[in-house]
């Protein structure tokens, strides 16, 4: 009768013992899929919502059990795809923008020649101020005045004029030209 | 006594007939300044003889070696007339500037500037009328 109870003893504590092993392993397992399931939540959650709406090849957004490390590398490198036009399109932009910044034929060049024109003819109009009220000129000083408006940008040179034929009409300058 | 009558009469008609002779038609402009208009006319035989000392009417062009193989030109006209009244324009307008050059000795100029006296109009009419009778005949 003893060598029943102790034969069924050292079978129950073997049986014990693999169970225990057996919970051990499975716990271990439950684990790792627990910590890839969260890897895999992250990865989608940076994922844009059109392609997140789109079930992945993967099959991680259901909930697929299996997850090795070569399924890891092809969610980044997918990842990474997505990101690579928008960068592109963002580096064009920084380009074109440094093109126009080195480009100095890009501004406007009226606003240089008005600049110019404006100066210039205010520069003749306090020539001109020297003659007024001074009675008749001479030839030689109209010669003069004229000559000086010959030297005037284009654009000043009507200016100049007008302020001549304007100072003849009121009579500021007097001169038979 | 009708031999003298006759032969006063027949110098008489002998000078009438030698006047129109050189004779034809006149047509004297004096010098007319408007500026409300802004525009002057008047023919330069009857400015220079005007009995005053304000009358005048003319154009002109002068011309600067701009240094580069060319030359910049500005033209004008200029007007007085008897009461003082005087107009004057400036322009680099080379058509304008062609209409100067090409004008005459004698003759009747006309021009209108706007409000910054800039030359807007300028005419020229050299007509037989213009001419002094001084000048002399070909006939």
């Amino acid at each position: 009768m003893l060598k029943w109870l102790v034969g069924l003893s050292a079978a129950q504590t073997m049986l014990l013992i693999f169970v225990a092993l057996r919970v051990v392993a499975v716990d271990m397992r439950t684990d790792d899929i627990a910590s890839n399931s969260e890897r895999a939540a992250d990865a989608a959650a940076h994922r844009p919502a059109a392609m997140a709406a789109q079930p992945s090849t993967l099959g991680l957004a259901r909930g697929a059990g299996a997850v090795n490390i070569d399924d890891i590398r092809a969610v980044i490198r997918e990842e990474i795809a997505l990101l690579a036009p928008a960068d592109k399109a963002a580096r064009n932009s920084d380009s074109e923008l440094a093109s126009a910044s080195q480009n100095p034929t890009r501004q406007p060049p009226t606003h240089q020649s008005n600049e110019q024109t404006k100066r210039a003819a205010a520069a003749f109009a306090q020539e001109l101020n020297i003659y007024r009220n001074r009675g008749d000129l001479t030839e030689m000083q109209i010669s003069d005045l004229y000559g000086k408006i010959a030297k005037l940008p284009p654009g000043a040179q009507n200016e100049a004029l007008s302020q001549l034929a304007k100072a003849v009409n009121s009579g500021a300058i007097s001169a038979r030209m | 006594m009708k031999l003298k009558r006759n032969t006063l009469s027949l110098a008489a008609v002998i000078a009438a007939l030698s006047g129109a002779a050189i004779a034809g038609m006149v047509q004297p402009a004096p010098v007319d300044v408007d500026l409300t208009t802004r525009f002057a006319g008047g023919d330069m035989l009857s400015a220079r003889y005007a009995p005053n000392k304000n009358e005048f009417i003319g154009c002109g062009v002068r011309k600067f070696d701009d240094g580069a193989g060319g030359a910049t030109a500005f033209g004008f006209c200029q007007a007085e007339d008897a009461k003082g009244e005087r107009g004057f324009c400036n322009t680099n307008n080379e058509d304008l500037l062609d209409a100067i050059e090409a004008s005459a000795d004698y003759g009747y100029i006309s021009f209108s500037w706007d409000k910054d006296g800039i030359c807007r109009r300028i005419g020229f009419s050299n007509q037989s009328f213009y001419v002094p009778p001084n000048v002399g005949s070909n006939l």
